[in-house]
């Protein structure tokens, strides 16, 4: 997992004259990844599990014994044989499907316990009545309408905007225009004039400095830890979070984008992202 | 002196060669060797289901964890584990020793022989071994247990009921019930007195219930400022005090609040494998819980 090697040989040519200073700035997921077939099938399988296990619905504590809404309650559920009656005729029954395990309540074990209400069936039953013909749209009204997990953003391909891939990591990732042959890769900054002129300061907030005077000061950034995450080619990576804002810089020639690990792999050198890749989610 | 082969003597401790030829062969009566008492029913395999543990699907007590996709848990995966592990680096890391339950004698009087052993002055509990934090041993959540006891027993002694009713609705789990084990004149409480009840929150509940109790719950009291720091256990624990207008604000409560006459107090212990109480704060800071200082972290007192 950790390739010291290649660090410790680095540290011997790295002197504070050509030390450079990174930043990992990374959004963090909006939501929760959304799942593939497979996981659907098991956790609906637990969940079967989970209902069918579980104990009867208490009755007792939500109706009280001998009152109207407990009659009406005990009118709309579905009938079940008693135990007492399955025991006295045991050898007279037929089991065309074989002979179920009953549990306490005379349930079948491998079904779960179903609850109907009482305002369920009244509310059927006076759709029933008006005859309602679009009363499926109108109670899809009633009900929370969740947001998509694909945004408009995500349609336009719009990289520099936060709002989309919500279900991953987002990297800022910075390419200078100014000179040639330059690449794709995370922000890093010359220390060199920065550690003459701030000496009680430590690195990472000095990589901050950096970036707030390149990207403007409306994001709002928060450092992991003081110590560096990565050294490569004479650059120490500080991890950081974005909470609110975006990256803005004044300088035209400055090109910036948000990219989760897919994308970030088809943007980078193959080199650079393989020494980075285990530092991504 | 007389040469005897050796096949002849049996021991050395025979002064005759006699005696070992006239000794039959082999024991013909069986040795009567004391009688071993067993439990019958232990013997009977009629309770082996009792012996599967708990998280096996035969075991009698199973109850799945894993019914959704959970998200406090995918975030810790995903970003708090990394961090963590950043977070808690240190250059030539040691492994402290936490110290062991320590005993004194009283030598207040030398003239006691046989006096009992006092406790030091302080606190003697032991102490974790603190381990570096290394990719095996990165801080975890354990479990969450909620305690919630009824206030006034004496006057309603049905308590424990509304109690344990108030954990079923707030935990989706079925309560323990929590006896008195110190009794009191000043309470009216006898040893053995049900007061309330206790859950052991896992998986899917576990992580449901801290979610409600930091988004929807800690935010409407206008008061919570954030977590304190001193909360978090030696042992990595961090215990809550919810006040009863807390437990008013959980959103099974509150949406049907005039059913319940009577609302108690909750005591939220969320535990963590960290050997320290600044990794369980990062821990837990992590989950989302906000922390606020009023002063200054008191180091625990290692005797």
């Amino acid at each position: 997992m950790f390739k010291s090697t290649r660090s410790l040989k680095q540290t011997a040519s790295t002197t504070l004259s050509n030390l450079e200073l990174g930043l990992i700035v990374k959004r963090l997921p909006l939501v929760t990844k959304s799942l593939s077939s497979y996981e659907q099938n098991y956790y609906a399988y637990k969940q079967e599990i989970y209902d069918r296990m579980a104990l009867n619905f208490p009755k007792e504590y939500y109706f009280p014994s001998g009152s109207m809404k407990t009659i009406e309650f005990e009118n709309v559920q579905p009938k079940t044989a008693s135990i007492a009656q399955l025991t006295k005729h045991d050898g007279k029954i037929v089991y065309p499907n074989g002979k179920p395990e009953l549990n306490y309540y005379g349930r079948d074990m491998n079904e779960k316990h179903e609850v109907i209400l009482v305002e369920e069936v009244k509310e059927e039953l006076a759709k029933q009545n008006a005859k309602m013909g679009d009363a499926k749209k109108n109670a899809g009204d009633e009900y929370v309408k969740f947001n998509d997990r694909i945004t408009e953003s995500d349609l336009k391909k719009d990289y520099q905007q936060l709002d989309r891939s919500l279900e991953n990591d987002l990297y800022l990732v910075i390419k200078n225009n100014k000179s040639q042959n330059e690449k794709w890769g995370f922000p890093k900054f010359k220390a060199g004039e920065a550690l003459q002129n701030n000496k009680n300061v430590s690195l990472d907030e000095l990589a901050l400095k950096e970036l707030y005077q390149v990207g403007g000061e409306n994001m709002q950034l928060w450092t992991i830890s003081k110590t560096p995450a990565k050294l490569l080619d004479n650059t120490l990576y500080f991890k950081n979070v974005i909470f609110s804002g975006n990256f803005k810089s004044e300088d035209a020639s400055i090109e910036y984008k948000w990219l989760n690990k897919k994308e970030l792999k088809d943007i980078l050198d193959k080199e650079y992202y393989e020494e980075m890749e285990y530092l991504l989610s | 002196m007389m040469n005897y082969s050796t096949s002849n003597i049996i021991s050395k401790r025979l002064f005759s060669a006699s005696q070992t030829i006239n000794k039959a062969g082999c024991s013909i009566v069986q040795p009567v060797h004391h009688v071993e008492t067993y439990r019958k029913r232990l013997l009977s395999d009629r309770n082996d289901i009792l012996k599967v543990e708990e998280n096996d699907i035969k075991s009698h007590r199973y109850k799945p964890l894993d019914v959704r996709p959970d998200r406090l848990i995918n975030h810790y995966y995903n970003s708090v584990q990394p961090d963590l592990l950043l977070m808690a680096y240190e250059h030539e890391p040691e492994v402290v020793p936490g110290v062991k339950k320590v005993h004194v004698d009283n030598l207040a009087n030398p003239y006691h022989i046989n006096i009992s052993r006092s406790k030091v002055y302080g606190k003697t509990a032991p102490y974790l071994d603190r381990h570096p934090v290394t990719p095996m041993n990165i801080p975890e959540l354990l479990d969450v247990n909620v305690i919630c006891m009824a206030n006034q027993i004496k006057d309603n002694r049905y308590g424990h009921i509304t109690a344990k009713a108030i954990l079923q609705q707030i935990t989706n789990n079925k309560p323990q019930t929590l006896r008195v084990k110190h009794a009191s004149p000043k309470s009216g409480l006898r040893y053995g007195n049900q007061i309330g009840g206790h859950v052991n929150l896992k998986g899917f509940d576990k992580s449901q219930f801290l979610l409600t109790l930091n988004e929807i719950v800690l935010p409407k009291n206008e008061e919570f400022k954030g977590l304190q720091e001193h909360q978090v256990d030696h042992n990595g624990a961090l215990i809550l005090y919810l006040s009863e207008d807390d437990t008013a604000n959980f959103p099974e409560i509150f949406a049907n609040r005039d059913l319940w006459s009577d609302v108690y107090g909750l005591i939220v212990n969320i535990r963590t494998t960290s050997q320290d109480p600044a990794y369980a704060k990062m821990l837990v800071s992590g989950l989302g819980f906000p922390f606020h200082t009023t002063r200054p972290v008191k180091e625990f007192k290692r005797v």
